[in-house]
């Protein structure tokens, strides 16, 4: 496993973490076993299907996990600050001044009684409070925020409620209110889903460049296969609260090795070749009741071994810069 | 590059849409949704019809459907008006024929009612002779043709996931045996696991059923590999129309291009067959008050003089291909 | 039976589980809050007293006309939990039979505003627009307008003071707001793509209302009912306060307090046994709609 020398090159480090939402009657277990790490300036990407544990995975990190969620076990370090052990102020400023995240879904993350205006300038006021900027400043920061994010006439959206918005436009605020805070580290659940794919482009070059532009790290989750190809280095997949492959992006994509992968990228709708008929078979997982040796075996085209049903995979380490936790390639 | 679809040429029309507008009389002024759009959808095809949020796809697909009645313009479905019939109007055997799948599976099913439930609402009014043991059987039937099984009859749509959710609306959909089915942007609330399984399983179905696929969306992967022709539309209006392979092997209209251009690819050899990155100037008009001329010239990064004057209509500029850029037609 | 004809045998017996698995969660759910179990149990406690009141009191002769000099303005002892009142009777008694009668009003007036209010409601926001909406809801706001209590206290000014005019008065106050309630959920919903899809299936507009808005926002209808209740018990208590309900000797606990008040403070207990009563009943009504309302959050 990894060591516990803290490297100068690495923001965030998710060490055997466990999450795990608890309601009356059940237990589910979203993440078991989650380790990941980004490096300074490094473009991760997280996929897997709905329900994977992905947003769960970027809110844990946060700590903004719902009532009812709760980290078991493991560990996050913030370059070295041990998230889950750190005092609430330390853990204030780095969400408010290193990190900042782009919500799925953008109705939701916008408080329907304030104005854009009040979003923007408190997220501005947070990660701008040491130096003391002026009130007008602040405004002026904020419109420069929308253009950037090609919002047009941001005089008016600025004073505008969200409600009065199109999805579109309120998918950029948010994204405006992200990169407003994220100074080091910014975290995007599925950033463009409901935009048109027109817009969609125009704002995905524009992360990609303001990204390049500040040095900063990214951890993009997306289901939709392009976009990581597009804006990452390197992706982890996740199936059923694991990781079970983790490459850079264009030797996952050029030769996905654990089966999933491989059966997700097959069975994703192309240009060029007609839908397969391949199928994933079984049942969807059913997070409280998770199948014992290798989560993904009932579904598996090679998961009737003995192996597959009994014993978890552990890392395989196939090439320097890829890992796969797959009993076809060893244990 | 492969041709996955054969066009599937049937002289049989099912639906003809005639200089169809609608219009929606808001506080702010006039909005035209819909403004003087002409098609036709042939029979056992699935015709796409693909744009952006405000392009009057969804429209369309609401007048087609009868949630809205026309402005003016007709829509004739098997020679009958249809287009001035809103849905709660409509006698029980249109009713049947043509039917819908919407797009968000969390409001399309009834939260309060078990899979059993909502289909069996379909069975009873469409076949009110069976029994009780009958009307069972139709449901497992209905529920084989979409790839589900009993287990999944007791389940509350929250206990459902998205793609299932879906696969119910079309299991419901299916049991009034309709001719024509309308899709609303089937797979745009879908991961990509889900999204594939329903399509094949659209596939599946309109083969062994004969039915007629109206598709709305604006996911040009999912038009790329289900649909046999394409209406492409932009603030009201439809630009281009071809075959599935005439778009994506020699898209011309501008529109279309930058379309094409915006979609992330999987993999080097999409990227090549693709157009080049078509950038776009300026915001997106209101539909309330659209540009003079061809509306897309506010946009159009090759916009000439005339673009701005006067309005291209839709012409044929190869067979079966309809353009309407003045750039392209041959008439300037 | 044939293999077929067991299977789907088999599948009707699930059905039925399924449904009894479900009633047992919200049951489960509603056990979960302390608070709820109590105002469950309470409830149940007084609404068994009040049915059998004849069985439960120690004197229930005294309910009805009777006096007895002798026993007046006995405070409370073991004999008279409540003590007696001016004219005899056992304030504790009366009580029970009190409960009665708000029971009794309550369960009138709810079996008819719940049923004609949803209904409005249920028209009014479904045809959203149309004549009947418009005619419905000004209906509404015209009983609406005026203060329910002035409402209530006209009617029976007009009609003759009694129990039962009381009831129409406090249904006529009442009615509109259920109806706006319901009104506002059915408008919100009735746009929804799952009602589309059984207009595009050819369900009926009465068979959309009833089968696929109406249990969706049974919920928050019930909880009000429940909450609303205790206000049904004031109003009505106010009512024959000011004498323009029951009338003595019925044992109605808002009589009960007008008669009583005025041997206040010098018999001083007299007043506590209705005011408790009401209290309690109260109470129990709010803890069984917060524990309602808890149960239907919870889906």
């Amino acid at each position: 496993m990894s060591d516990l020398v803290f490297d100068a090159n690495r923001l965030l480090t998710v060490k055997n973490l466990y999450v795990k939402y608890k309601s009356y009657w059940y237990i589910y277990h979203v993440l078991n076993d989650i380790s990941i790490n980004v490096g300074l300036g490094e473009k991760i990407g997280i996929i897997g299907e709905s329900g994977a544990g992905k947003t769960t995975l970027l809110k844990s990190i946060l700590q903004v996990l719902p009532i009812n969620g709760k980290i078991t076990s493991g560990e996050i370090f913030y370059r070295d600050v041990n998230l889950l052990k750190c005092s609430k102020q330390i853990l204030l400023e780095i969400r408010r001044k290193r990190v900042g995240m782009i919500f799925q879904d953008p109705l939701a993350a916008l408080n329907p009684v304030f104005t854009i205006k009040d979003h923007l300038l408190e997220v501005l006021r947070y990660a701008n409070e040491t130096a003391n900027i002026d009130k007008s400043d602040l405004i002026n920061i904020a419109l420069d925020l929308l253009r950037d994010t090609l919002i047009p006439d941001p005089e008016r959206i600025l004073n505008s409620y969200p409600f009065q918005l199109s999805g579109g436009m309120r998918q950029r605020i948010v994204i405006a209110m992200a990169l407003a805070s994220a100074r080091e580290l910014l975290l995007a659940d599925e950033p463009t889903t409901n935009l048109d794919v027109t817009i969609q482009a125009q704002i995905l070059k524009l992360i990609g460049e303001l990204v390049e532009k500040r040095g900063l790290s990214m951890i993009l989750i997306s289901h939709a296969l392009g976009l990581i190809r597009k804006m990452t280095e390197r992706v982890y997949v996740m199936y059923g609260g694991n990781i079970i492959e983790e490459a850079p992006t264009f030797k996952l994509f050029n030769e996905p090795l654990h089966p999933y992968t491989q059966l997700l990228f097959k069975t994703a709708p192309k240009i060029l070749e007609p839908l397969s008929s391949v199928e994933l078979r079984g049942n969807p997982l059913d997070y409280r009741n998770l199948p014992n040796g290798c989560v993904f075996h009932p579904r598996c085209p090679y998961g009737d071994s003995e192996v597959c049903r009994k014993v978890k995979p552990h890392q395989v380490k196939v090439e320097k810069d890829r890992t796969v936790y797959c009993h076809i390639y060893g244990s | 590059m492969k041709e996955p679809y054969e066009m599937k040429r049937c002289d049989k029309t099912i639906l003809k849409v005639e200089h169809l507008k609608k219009y929606f009389n808001t506080q702010k002024g006039t909005v035209r949704a819909v403004d003087d759009i002409s098609f036709n959808v042939f029979k056992g095809e699935t015709l796409a019809i693909v744009g952006e949020s405000g392009s009057g796809k969804t429209t369309t697909a609401n007048v087609i459907l009868g949630r809205y009645t026309a402005t003016e313009g007709s829509v004739f479905y098997k020679s009958i008006e249809i287009g001035s019939i809103s849905l709660t109007m409509r006698p029980i055997w249109l009713r049947r024929e043509i039917q819908v799948v919407f797009q968000d599976p969390a409001t399309s099913l009834n939260p309060k009612k078990t899979v059993k439930d909502i289909i069996e609402t379909a069975i009873k009014i469409h076949y009110p002779q069976l029994n009780k043991y009958e009307r069972i059987e139709k449901m497992l039937e209905l529920l084989g043709y979409v790839g589900l099984t009993e287990d999944h009859l007791f389940k509350l749509p929250g206990e459902l996931g998205g793609g299932e959710r879906q696969l119910v609306a079309l299991a419901r959909a299916l049991a009034t045996n309709p001719t024509l089915l309308i899709l609303d942007e089937p797979t745009s609330s879908l991961d990509v696991s889900a999204q594939s399984r329903i399509l094949v399983t659209l596939l599946n179905i309109q083969k062994n059923k004969d039915l007629t696929y109206i598709l709305i969306t604006h996911d040009l992967a999912v038009v790329k590999n289900i649909s046999h022709r394409i209406n492409v539309m932009y603030l009201g209006k439809i630009v281009e129309t071809a075959t599935t392979y005439e778009i994506f092997t020699k898209a011309l209209h501008p529109y279309t291009q930058m379309l094409l251009s915006s979609i992330p690819t999987i993999s080097e050899e999409e990227s090549k067959i693709l157009p080049k990155r078509v950038e776009p100037r300026g915001e997106v008009p209101s539909a309330i008050n659209p540009p003079s001329g061809c509306r897309f010239s506010s946009r159009c990064p090759f916009a000439i003089d005339i673009c701005t004057k006067r309005e291209p209509l839709l012409e044929e500029v190869i067979t079966d291909h309809f353009v309407a850029c003045h750039l392209v037609n041959k008439n300037v | 039976m044939s293999h077929t004809q067991r299977k789907l045998s088999f599948i009707l017996e699930k059905e039925k589980e399924m449904k009894i698995e479900r009633l047992r969660r919200a049951w489960f759910r509603f056990k979960k809050s302390k608070l709820a179990l109590t105002g469950f149990l309470l409830f149940s406690t007084l609404l068994v007293m009040a049915i059998f009141a004849e069985f439960v009191t120690p004197y229930p002769k005294h309910a009805e006309t009777y006096v007895d000099f002798k026993a007046r303005f006995r405070p409370p002892d073991l004999n008279h939990l409540f003590g007696t009142d001016h004219l005899g009777r056992d304030i504790f008694t009366r009580v029970v039979f009190g409960f009665r009668l708000a029971f009794l009003m309550i369960g009138i007036v709810i079996s008819i505003v719940l049923p004609v209010g949803t209904v409005l409601g249920l028209l009014a926001g479904y045809y959203k627009g149309k004549w009947l909406d418009y005619s419905i809801m000004r209906a509404a706001d015209m009983f609406v307008s005026i203060p329910p209590l002035v409402l209530a206290l006209s009617i029976c000014a007009i009609l003759e003071p009694n129990i039962v005019n009381a009831m129409i008065a406090v249904t006529l106050m009442w009615w509109p707001w259920y109806t706006r309630m319901v009104y506002s959920m059915t408008s919100a919903l009735r746009d929804e793509p799952y009602v589309w899809a059984a207009r595009a299936l050819g369900v009926r507009d009465i068979n959309i209302m009833f089968r696929e808005i109406l249990p969706n926002i049974l919920g928050p209808i019930l909880t009000k009912a429940t909450l609303d209740a205790a206000w049904v018990i004031l109003i009505g208590a106010t009512i024959s306060f000011l004498g323009l309900g029951a009338q003595p000797p019925t044992p109605d606990l808002g009589t009960m307090i007008s008669e009583y008040m005025v041997y206040f403070p010098q018999y001083w207990w007299m007043i506590i046994g209705p005011t408790l009563g009401i209290a309690i009943l109260i109470m129990s009504f709010n803890l069984l709609g917060d524990g309602l309302r808890d149960v239907f959050a919870g889906e």
